[in-house]
This record gives structure tokens, sequence and C-alpha cells, in this order.
């Protein structure tokens, strides 16, 4: 089963600190605009009023539903054993924005939209944690 | 209001796909005089060049072509709409009188000896940093994932198959057939889509462009001068581009719209025509499910049914919308929007051959750049607009 563990590792920047640094906690927010919209974590602009001045949001309650996802299969390691595929998803958070990362502890076969989700947090080797998810 | 008259008087192609030793800027000097002559133009009467390439040209080409007291030199950049794009602009500056005859060139050079096609883009790619490393370091890394991703949302929500998006290229593959310029011309079977292997599930190698090495270059001059001049005109009747913007939120269309519509319905709305009076589609297709999506968004099948369309036979050299007649970039060459515009002036011309479609007196080109996010039509004829 797909732990998470084929997930490669992400650095940060000095804008994304905040974004970061909540992971660490298991806190996952995103983007606030001076109206209170929220955006997706990368946005500079608020995809609902164009603000842009934006914030970090108050933690989020880390529920989401799949929209939609790709399989990448791996190619057989040097032992013969074939790794767990990568498993990419955008997933609408029910919070309203999109975060696009990958899903945990799930079977491709059993993926469809519309699938309930939870947040989980990884930490690669020399990596930030960052927010995944699995079947809530 | 009135809108100018302009066409495509020149076309230039070099040879594509594994031609090693050579620099993009060779290959766009090559294509360049080869529009020229193709013309009836000396190089010395092209006054402008708009060039465009994933990576392998750059201001240098002036240089390279020798060239003297340019009107009009830019490099231009939308990716898959950028060929679409680069004949607009040309086509307003030959109309303002700013030059007389512009050359729009697409070069690119990607294809080292002993490097598989898949690598030939990945390796220019630095490691991201911030939140959007995120998605690459699960799996998203460059266009084949990013346009699986597109492709699944269109899946679920209309419930478009593989099978849908390999019906496109056992077409396409039946049109490259027929093109002696097309890198693939070995006719392919549905059951062949089928058991190509994962690129990105949903897609497999068979819904996958091709990469090539090589040049194509078409020169713009106005309706007028160009009648005069050594190849039949193909008139630009409209033209249009579209750049959506979709947001990644709740309610949001990713992977379920394209620039097409808009783009569509500016360059149709310019030409009075519609999309029942286009008879070759030349469609983007960087994957076959940008063909799917791009059909609905023209309004050539309804919305969410350009996998059924597909699979009718409609596209094939038998089907009612003769569509990507040279193979397309799934199976011709990869010269980004310069590979659909190609074909088009071919086929409006009446110049392909054992492919030629009998009814070409509109022929629709579509450019489609980033993942579905930017966008250029352009509406040819060998007939110019009354």
């Amino acid at each position: 089963m797909n732990d998470g563990t084929q997930y490669g590792p992400v650095d940060r920047d000095a804008a994304t600190a905040t974004f970061f640094d909540a992971a660490a906690r298991k806190e996952l927010v995103v983007r606030a605009c001076r109206a209170g919209h929220l955006s997706p974590p990368e946005a500079l602009s608020c995809t609902t009023c164009r603000d842009d001045v934006l914030t970090w949001s108050a933690p989020l309650s880390g529920d989401a539903t799949l929209m939609t996802w790709i399989v990448v299969h791996a190619r057989p390691g040097a032992d013969g054993a074939t790794p767990p595929p990568r498993i990419a998803a955008a997933v609408e958070l029910a919070e309203g924005p999109w975060v696009t990362t990958g899903l945990v502890h799930v079977e491709p076969s059993t993926l469809h939209a519309g699938l309930p989700l939870r947040v989980h947090f990884i930490r690669p080797a020399d990596s930030e944690a960052y927010p995944v998810f699995g079947p809530a | 209001m009135t809108l100018p008259h302009f066409a495509i008087a020149g076309l230039g192609v070099t040879e594509m796909g594994r031609i090693y030793g050579r620099s993009a800027t060779s290959f766009a000097v090559e294509a360049i005089n080869l529009a020229a002559i193709n013309a009836g133009l000396t190089m010395n009467q092209v006054d402008g060049v708009l060039f465009n390439s994933n990576g392998g040209l750059n201001m240098g080409l002036q240089r390279a072509l020798g060239a003297r007291d340019l009107r009009l030199y830019a490099e231009l950049q939308g990716y898959g709409s950028s060929a679409g794009s680069m004949i607009q602009y040309a086509g307003m500056a030959v109309a303002s009188g700013m030059a007389t005859a512009v050359a729009c060139v697409y070069s690119d050079a990607p294809l080292t000896e002993g490097v598989g096609a898949g690598a030939a883009y990945a390796a220019k790619r630095p490691r991201a940093a911030g939140i959007n490393a995120i998605a690459i370091a699960c799996g998203l890394a460059g266009a084949n994932p990013r346009y699986a991703l597109a492709a699944r949302r269109h899946m679920e929500t209309y419930g478009t198959t593989s099978e849908q998006f390999g019906a496109v290229a056992v077409q396409q593959r039946a049109w490259a057939a027929m093109n002696p310029a097309a890198q693939m011309r070995e006719p392919i079977t549905l059951a062949d889509h089928q058991a190509s292997r994962w690129i990105a599930d949903p897609l497999r190698l068979l819904d996958c462009c091709l990469v090539s090495n090589g040049a194509v270059a078409v020169i713009v001059t106005t309706a007028e001068r160009a009648r005069d001049l050594a190849q039949p005109p193909v008139h630009v009747l409209g033209w249009g581009q579209a750049h959506p913007g979709v947001t990644m939120e709740r309610g949001g269309r990713f992977g379920l719209v394209s620039g097409a519509v808009g783009s569509g319905a500016t360059a149709f709305g310019m030409a009075g025509i519609t999309a029942a009076d286009v008879k070759v589609a030349e469609i983007y297709d960087c994957y076959t499910f940008t063909v799917v999506i791009s059909l609905e968004d023209y309004g050539f099948c309804a919305k969410g049914e350009g996998g059924a369309f597909a699979a009718s036979g409609a596209l094939g050299p038998n089907g009612t919308l003769p569509t990507n007649t040279g193979g397309g970039q799934l199976s011709s060459y990869y010269m980004w929007g310069m590979t659909p515009l190609a074909e088009a002036v071919i086929q409006a011309r009446g110049q392909g051959g054992e492919r030629q479609v009998a009814d070409h007196d509109v022929v629709l080109v579509s450019g489609n750049g980033g993942i579905l996010d930017f966008h250029s039509t352009l509406l040819l004829s060998p007939e110019e607009r009354s």
C-alpha cells in the first residue's frame, strides 16, 4: 500500500516558510485576501476578487474531496521489486481551494471523483513536511 | 472597423525528427529560406521575422540570417498558441504597412543522439522550491502528468474513455500513412493503443506527441501582394486568441474547458461563419485528449461528447470532419502550433497529394498552449474574405 515513501523531497523558499512551519505542526494553511476569501496555497492573487495582498489563513479542517488524479507507475528496482506508484491528485478542500499533491493509503482502482479525503503529513528525507491526502 | 486582409504566401519545412548535429538556429535559417523560395521572394524581400521555440532559439537568429534592416523582429512565447498568434501579429503588421513580408518560424532541436525522446525536455528542468514543488515531488513534473490530470477530470465528469482517446490516435495515424513527411507512418489499431505503456495513467504512449528536431516557417503578406506571388494564397478569414485563466478552487473548470471556446468565437465572428462551415480541422494535439476537448469547445460536437465524436470515425480519412490530415503531432512531427498550421496551408492550397481533402474551402487551425491555458485560432481559405 502507498504510504507516501515514494514521494520526493520539497524545499521551502522565503515566501512559503509559514506554510511549511504549519505543515511541521500538522496544520494546513492556504492564502487569504483582505476580504477573507481563501485561495490555493500557491496563489499570488485572490482567485475570487484578485486582491494581491494575501496572508496565510488560520489552520483549515483538513477535510477534502478528490477531483482528479494520475497514476505514475514505477519501474522495477535493482532488486526486481516494483515500488508503489506515485498517485498525484487535485483535491478540493472543504473550505474551497484546491491543493495539488500526493495520495496515500489508497489503491488506484478504488479512486473516483468525489471520494472523501483527509489530510496527512509526510516528511521525506532531507525535506520539509508537506500535506498529502488519504481516505477519510 | 475594416478588417485587414492578409494571407500566407510561403511555407518552408525542414527535415524532421532525429536529425542530429544541427542547432535550432540552423534549422530556422533553412526553414525561412525555404519559405521565401516557396513564396517566390528573395530573402532581402523578407523584412520581418517573428520566432518561437521551446528553448532552442534566441535573438541571435537575426545575425544567423544575415538579415539587414528588418522592420519587425521579436521572439514570441505563448507555447502551443504561439504559431497562430505570430500569424495574427504578422498579419496586422503587413496590413498597417509596418512591414511587407514577415517570416514566422518555429524551430527546436531537443533530441540528441543516444537520449530518449522522453528525456529530451526533462533534463532542462531545475529543482523547484515552495508550494509548486509539492506537486512535482508527487509525480506532476512536466506536461505529460499535468495533461493526464486534466484528461482524468474530463473522463470522470463526462464518461470519456481511454478507447475514445485511442480512436484519435488511430485515425491520425491513418492520415500519417499518406504523408511522406510524417515520422510515424505504420498504421496502428485500437488494440495497439490500449497495449502501449502508461506515460501517466490515464495517458498512454500513443496518446502523446512525438519529439522532433526541425523547423517550420511561413511567410505572411497582404492578400493583395500574395495574389502576385508563386503559390496559391492562403487567406486568413478570421483569427482570435483566448487565455481562460482557469482557477484551482471550488467550481474550477480545470480539464473541462480550453481557450478554443473564446478564440473560436472571435475567429468565427470575424469570418462570419460557424463551425458547420469548417471543412478541414487542424487541431493542436499534444495529446489525444487535447483534440477531444478542442473539438467540443469549437462546437463541432456538444460539450462532453468529444470522445464519442472521435470514436464515431469522424476525424479520419473517410470522416465527416477530416482532422489532423497530416498525422498531427501524434504521428507526423512535433513543431508546436506550426504542425497544424503547416498542414492547414498544404490543405488550403490543395497540395496534399494522396491525403488532400476534396472540400477544403475553410480550414481551421487550433493552437493550444500550457495546460489548456493559452489558445489561438486561425480560419484559412483559398478564397479571400468578401
